[in-house]
């Protein structure tokens, strides 16, 4: 689309609209405030998801299919990056609730299995979406 | 309820309740918990004097409570022992169980002074003096307290029961099947989650004997102004269980609010909150244990984070907060795993 603002632009619009002007307004409205602040930080969040999720999909397809869970998923990347982003997020979701069943049923709690680096590389990059400055 | 709605009715309940005319002379919200609604009273009583506070706080659920909480009557009766034990709280002023009042159970208590939230707590300039003595002697000593209670204490007493005894040896499995539970209950998988449980089951120290937890021992549930330490709130969650739980829960990562280097609740060092408990209490602390509970604190915040989330998106219960909270569930998860990995490699280095 090349209509202007973007998505990006609209959101921190939002973000600067709150900070700026809202939040000042809010002095002796302790739970607005709060809840205010809240919503920047979760615009926030919005923004980094609509910029990184379609790599961050691509290498959670990556390495889930190294794993039993992610026999399932598509065999081919570029299968997989065709398709609409609520469905990659099916087959991801499909494939997570397949290894939750497994670990539960074969109780590894091995910290060298490919399934605990795996799941650390996931929540790293999830992290750098929803809180970039949380210390990992 | 609205503020505007809620004065009268309280205004009449109050009158009859305690056969004295008064008058609230301002009502307003509180911000507080994901969970709960606590509301401002300031009462005049027409005849001037009264056995009750003027400023109290009134306290109920905020729609759908978590299913772990305890209900309105019975965190009034721990409040109540504590209370009475001499744990630094607000005194509980009144129980109401009917619901046909203000739509559910609420209870009154004394208002104290000063703030709560982390960012005061743990960074403003007003508590440094005492943030650098007292705080951490205060909240130890007042956890150690909690802990004095046990559940031998109560032999035919309701309370016994409504906080859940069990053999000690039952406690840690019963932990970790709760937990299981709680997770099957969510629309979503959590394998982070489920690798972590099955590591907690493989390595759970022995239980000690059970006393009574606050089961929310955290900055942000501690009343303070720069006189000190003025209450420490919110017993929603308490239940008989083992001591570690306070203890670890305190030292999580997202309490300290960003002051990581100090890893009790944001405001001080592991040796010196150990050594003030160690002192009231006598009993000896073992940082293993910590850090196991602190794993499964972790794993424990993950599940109830998205729990909120959850009551947000089912509409149980709308919410930004709640919304937000969901999205830091990664946090809690990453924070487990990682200190799965120090403690073995702790253990593997001693070894």
């Amino acid at each position: 689309m090349q209509y202007r603002p973007d998505a990006k632009d609209l959101i921190l619009a939002i973000q600067e609209f709150l900070l700026k002007d809202l939040i000042p307004k809010l002095e002796d409205e302790d739970l607005l405030s709060y809840k205010t602040l809240v919503s920047w930080n979760m615009l926030g969040v919005l923004s980094r998801e609509l910029e990184k999720e379609t790599d961050f999909n691509s290498k959670e397809w990556k390495n889930l299919l190294e794993l039993p869970c992610g026999e399932g998923l598509p065999r081919d990347i570029n299968d997989f990056e065709r398709l609409p982003s609520k469905m990659r997020r099916e087959f991801l979701k499909e494939a997570y609730f397949n290894m939750a069943k497994e670990l539960r049923k074969s109780k590894n709690s091995n910290t060298d299995s490919k399934e605990w680096q795996i799941l650390k590389e996931q929540l790293q990059d999830n992290l750098a979406i929803s809180n970039p400055r949380f210390t990992l | 309820m609205e503020t505007e709605l809620l004065k009268p009715i309280l205004e009449k309940y109050l009158t009859q309740k305690w056969n004295q005319k008064l008058e609230i002379k301002s009502i307003h919200h509180l911000s507080g918990g994901a969970c709960q609604d606590n509301y401002y009273l300031l009462v005049e009583f027409s005849e001037g004097k009264s056995e009750f506070p003027n400023e109290m706080v009134l306290r109920t659920d905020k729609g759908a409570s978590l299913l772990s909480s305890l209900s309105k009557k019975e965190e009034f009766l721990v409040a109540k022992i504590l209370y009475e034990s001499g744990v630094k709280t607000p005194r509980p002023i009144l129980l109401e169980e009917d619901s046909s009042i203000l739509g559910s159970p609420f209870f009154l208590m004394e208002k104290i002074q000063g703030k709560a939230t982390g960012r005061y707590i743990t960074k403003d300039s007003e508590l440094n003096s005492y943030r650098k003595v007292g705080m951490a002697q205060d909240l130890a000593s007042n956890l150690a307290k909690i802990h004095n209670i046990t559940p031998d204490q109560f032999k035919d007493s309701s309370i016994k029961q409504i906080l859940k005894p069990m053999d000690k040896e039952e406690y840690i499995p019963y932990c970790i099947s709760d937990l299981r539970i709680s997770l099957d209950a969510l629309p979503e998988a959590h394998p982070a989650i489920e690798i972590v449980l099955n590591w907690l089951e493989a390595n759970s120290p022995d239980s000690d004997s059970l006393v009574l937890v606050h089961g929310d021992y955290r900055t942000g549930n501690f009343m303070m102004n720069p006189s000190g330490l003025q209450g420490i709130l919110d017993f929603e969650f308490a239940h008989w269980g083992d001591r570690y739980e306070d203890i670890a829960w305190l030292c999580m990562k997202d309490w300290r609010f960003g002051k990581i280097n100090k890893e009790v609740g944001g405001f001080a060092d592991r040796k010196d909150f150990y050594k003030y408990y160690e002192e009231e209490s006598q009993y000896q602390i073992d940082p293993n244990k910590v850090k196991y509970w602190e794993i499964l604190g972790n794993i424990r915040w993950a599940i109830g984070s998205a729990q909120q989330a959850e009551r947000h998106l089912s509409g149980k219960d709308k919410g930004i907060e709640l919304a937000a909270i969901g999205r830091r569930t990664g946090e809690m998860e990453w924070e487990a795993m990682k200190l799965v990995e120090d403690l073995q490699n702790a253990i593997q280095t001693r070894c």
